[in-house]
């Protein structure tokens, strides 16, 4: 077992550098948001670690329902992907099952609360972006948007 | 890096000027505004005889270019022609198709605020977010009128439908990106269906939004970035700076985080004679929706192929789902 910090504090921790340290300190305009953006992506992967498979697993459920397919076998991501495939080709032949845009957006939900959960919630840029890293929010919410979140949901730190 | 280059471009550039503007020059000094893996912007203050002089020296950096987007050649062409016309842009000087071994043009520095951010958000260019929408039209309707046939290197003219190729161009670029993305083949299946010409197919500026102004105290004072430029229709750019990720965060203002729509929509109409259907505008409205979303992902693959490494465009990749979202939002609205 790694020692601390684990994997999320150490992205918190550059997060908080980039935010504070370089952000804050930059004389540049350009370097500033650069550095913000920055600490944009490590949040992204921060909800990422916590979700963990999470996600995928719920997008390649509700796919397999849409599809009426079984499921495969294969690692979430990997059957979550093969299945959108298909998805698109079906629409790209003009055969949308007809749930298709409800399920879909289900899905692109699923995908905000990882990477903009604040698109969804539609607060302001700036306020507090530490409670999308404790995995007891992270999993709230994307409860809330994907409806359909497999449990058992481990609980030990990441 | 810049400071070894920024001297050679500066004795480079003391060598090249007079014969663009016509009389001597002294660079007096030289900045980076941008540089990226392709494309450089090089803020120049000169010193000649009639006075000081800002300029803007774009030039290609060597990485690849945008597949989609204009040559500096033709970049500098278009907006000469435009000068020409009456359209705000910077006055341009001249095209170098060599400089340090590299294309680049030159044009007039204007003065004046470029971040949307700023733009949408700033209490002193208040009085010139009240002018803009009213602006925008009067420059939209002299882009539309220029004359095609004088800009042969378009993409985009001929052939029978300008919508038709408009969405077949994007499909053909979400191919290209390699996965899936069921909200984005939802967005392209209805506009298949139901997109059509609103008109003759016109010169369109192609990026034509908040982001891409210098605005002063009055308004506009140009408009800037147009290698995305084509022959399509004249709503594509009329919806553009309606798009969401163009509002700034200010989602209400539907014209780009600073007005409603309505007032540029009736100027333009007063100055073209041409009436415009809202519904159509929401249609092309979700065009560019697609058209972002997919550039969005474009952006993202520039940097996992290594032809453009920067973090800007990486994260690109996870905020296109963001877009995705605003087409579900535009077609539930059908």
């Amino acid at each position: 077992m790694p020692d601390r910090p684990t994997a999320l504090e150490l992205l918190e921790a550059v997060r908080g550098f980039l935010e504070t340290e370089v952000a804050k300190g930059a004389a540049d305009p350009r370097l500033r948001f650069r550095a913000l953006v920055a600490a944009n992506a490590l949040s992204i992967a921060a909800r990422e670690l916590v979700l963990d498979q999470t996600s995928s697993a719920a997008e390649a459920r509700i796919l397999r329902e849409l599809l009426g397919e079984a499921p495969s076998g294969a690692p979430p991501a990997e059957e979550a992907r093969a299945l959108a495939s298909e998805l698109c080709r079906r629409i790209r032949g003009g055969q949308a099952p007809r749930e298709a845009a409800a399920a879909v957006r289900r899905i692109v939900e699923g995908k905000l609360a990882t990477a903009s959960p604040r698109y969804l919630t539609g607060k302001s840029r700036g306020c507090s972006r530490k409670v999308w890293t404790s995995r007891k929010s992270c999993m709230r919410f994307f409860s809330m948007r994907m409806v359909c979140v497999p449990s058992p949901i481990s609980t030990k730190r990441l | 890096m810049p400071g070894a280059v920024s001297e050679e471009l500066r004795r480079e550039l003391t060598a090249r000027l007079p014969a663009l503007v016509a009389g001597p020059v002294e660079v007096a000094h030289l900045a980076l505004l941008a540089g990226g893996a392709s494309m450089e912007a090089w803020a120049v203050e000169a010193r000649t005889p009639r006075g000081p002089l800002s300029l803007v020296v774009r030039r290609a950096s060597g990485g690849r270019i945008y597949r989609d987007a204009l040559s500096l050649e033709h970049e500098h062409a278009l907006i000469a022609e435009a000068h020409r016309a009456g359209v705000k842009v910077p006055r341009p000087y001249g095209f170098l198709p060599d400089l340090l071994g590299h294309d680049a043009f030159v044009m007039e520095r204007l003065h004046g605020e470029t971040v949307g951010r700023r733009i949408v958000r700033l209490p002193e260019l208040a009085n010139a977010r009240a002018l803009l929408p009213v602006q925008m039209a009067e420059e939209l309707a002299r882009i539309h009128a220029l004359n095609p046939s004088r800009l042969p290197f378009l993409p985009g003219s001929g052939g029978p439908s300008a919508t038709r190729r408009a969405v077949e161009g994007l499909v053909a670029q979400l191919d290209s990106v390699g996965e899936p993305h069921p909200a984005i083949e939802l967005g392209v299946a209805w506009l298949r269906e139901h997109l059509r010409d609103t008109g003759p197919a016109v010169v369109v500026h192609g990026d034509f939004r908040i982001g891409n102004f210098v605005v002063g105290p009055d308004g506009l004072v140009g408009v800037l970035d147009w290698e995305f430029a084509r022959v399509g229709d004249a709503l594509e750019d009329l919806a553009w700076p309606s798009v969401k990720a163009w509002r700034f965060g200010i989602d209400h203002l539907r014209l780009g985080g600073i007005s409603d729509e309505r007032p540029m929509i009736e100027r333009y109409s007063e100055l073209t004679g041409r009436a415009v259907d809202p519904a159509a505008l929401r249609a092309y409205e979700l065009l560019g929706n697609v058209r972002w979303s997919i550039g969005s992902l474009q952006q993202a693959q520039r940097h996992l192929r290594g032809e453009e490494k920067s973090v800007e465009l990486a994260i690109l990749g996870r905020l296109a789902c963001e877009v995705e979202h605003e087409i579900l939002q535009l077609l539930e609205m059908r």
